[in-house]
């Protein structure tokens, strides 16, 4: 299987190193092939909202830089991984430039799903999701929306599976819950694959 | 006394004044106009891009009683662009408390969401996200206003758009008022505003779905719209 980790640290804030190390070394562990960006290195400029790649280059945003690359990598993931220090119970900047790109993955016609417009796919298959933030204080709330967020991204992806968990920067058992969510989200995805 | 001096309409849509969001916007803030309000417009996107633009932008903040967004919904949460801005302004904000520098009066924050969808539901989690950026600010949360259907507005002023958008002016004429007397905006207006600007979701999807095969053609890639190019 193939991961992808879209790695969203802020440019002045927490460093995610530690945690992106032990979600690669436990990711290796269960043989994936593990690819990381490190989004704050890559131009990436934001969505012009323009809808282009819908109506003039499908498939492809008119913006040739490292969002389209990244674009590519997705799609061609069976999990992408998003890696965030929690903002406003959102993504940072860094990760949130890169997602506003994947637009073109998607179809422009809407459809129905569970009641509600959502757009077709445009790929047959697309990857899970699995999105790790980190915070500096406790904050129920903010991992509430987070969770919600994640869950609703999902939707709007077609990804089969999904999975959110904030930790904490001070957090002294964070390799061990890092291990956990890898392991029970690898199964989860490998048993849908098989 | 009205303690309400000045608004800063801040665009969150990379479209800046041809948006949807700058449409919404300006509704409101011309009713503030009215109602001698000084009022300061900054299109996100063209106005954090350098230090000196995020230093005046910034500034601007600071001398706002009344700070009102409108964005579009990107990816069922704020677009990457206004998250920065927002990021700056709470860590500005951060900086300023450090020094004992705090506004003279609380500064109060609304915000108007508007998604492509024809369900205003699907804003709800951006909603919470700006609840909890004003709450990091140090900002009266005044509220949010969520509005499905966006791409019916498309850029239009509001008054060019005939009936379907009677219930969303009343909306937002509530909405105006709260906001003038710095108070929450009201159930009532929310409940306007929230209303569909066609009652029939199919017929939006439809016309929706036609548009896109319209432009398609105009672009001589009607046949290349389901194409795959990265598989």
């Amino acid at each position: 299987m193939k991961i992808l980790i879209l790695n969203g640290e802020s440019l002045n804030g927490n460093s995610l190193e530690k945690l992106s190390s032990y979600l690669k070394q436990d990711l290796q562990k269960n043989n994936f092939e593990v690819e990381e960006i490190l989004l704050k290195d890559k131009i990436i400029a934001d969505c012009q909202g323009c809808f282009k790649c819908w109506i003039k280059t499908p498939g492809i945003c008119i913006i040739d830089d490292y969002g389209r690359e990244t674009a590519v990598k997705v799609i061609n993931s069976d999990i992408i991984v998003f890696l965030t220090p929690i903002v406003f119970g959102s993504y940072s900047y860094q990760l949130k430039k890169a997602l506003d790109r994947l637009i073109p993955l998607i179809s422009p016609y809407f459809t129905e799903i569970k009641g509600e417009t959502h757009h077709k796919k445009r790929y047959k298959s697309y990857p899970s999701i699995l999105a790790i933030a980190m915070n500096e204080a406790k904050n129920e709330i903010q991992n509430k929306i987070f969770k919600e967020l994640v869950e609703r991204n999902s939707i709007n992806f077609h990804s089969h599976h999904f999975k959110a968990e904030v930790l904490l920067f001070d957090d002294k058992s964070i390799r061990e819950k890092i291990e956990k969510i890898v392991n029970n989200f690898s199964q989860k995805v490998g048993v849908q694959n098989e | 006394m009205n303690e309400l001096k000045r608004a800063i309409f801040l665009i969150g849509s990379p479209k800046g004044e041809k948006s949807s969001s700058a449409s919404l916007g300006n509704y409101i803030l011309n009713l503030l106009k009215e109602n001698d309000i000084q009022t300061n417009t900054v299109h996100i996107h063209s106005q954090i891009n350098t230090e000196a633009k995020t230093a005046l932008f910034l500034q601007n903040i600071e001398r706002a009683d009344l700070i009102i967004l409108a964005a579009p919904l990107y990816v069922d949460t704020l677009p990457a662009k206004v998250i920065k801005a927002l990021t700056l302004i709470v860590e500005n904000k951060k900086k300023l408390y450090s020094q004992n520098i705090t506004p003279v009066k609380k500064q109060s924050f609304a915000a108007i969401l508007n998604c492509g969808f024809p369900e205003p539901e699907q804003n709800k989690v951006a909603l919470k996200v700006y609840k909890e950026f004003a709450k990091e600010a140090g900002f009266n949360y005044l509220g949010g206003i969520a509005i499905g259907m966006g791409g019916l507005i498309n850029g239009k002023a509001l008054s060019e758009m005939g009936g379907i958008a009677k219930n969303l002016i009343k909306g937002l004429d509530l909405a105006a008022d709260d906001l003038l007397n710095n108070q929450k905006i009201s159930d009532a207006a929310i409940k306007k505003t929230f209303k569909p600007l066609i009652s029939q979701n199919w017929l939006y999807t439809l016309v929706g779905n036609l548009n896109w095969k319209f432009k398609a053609l105009k672009n001589g890639i009607y046949k290349k719209i389901n194409d795959k190019p990265y598989t």
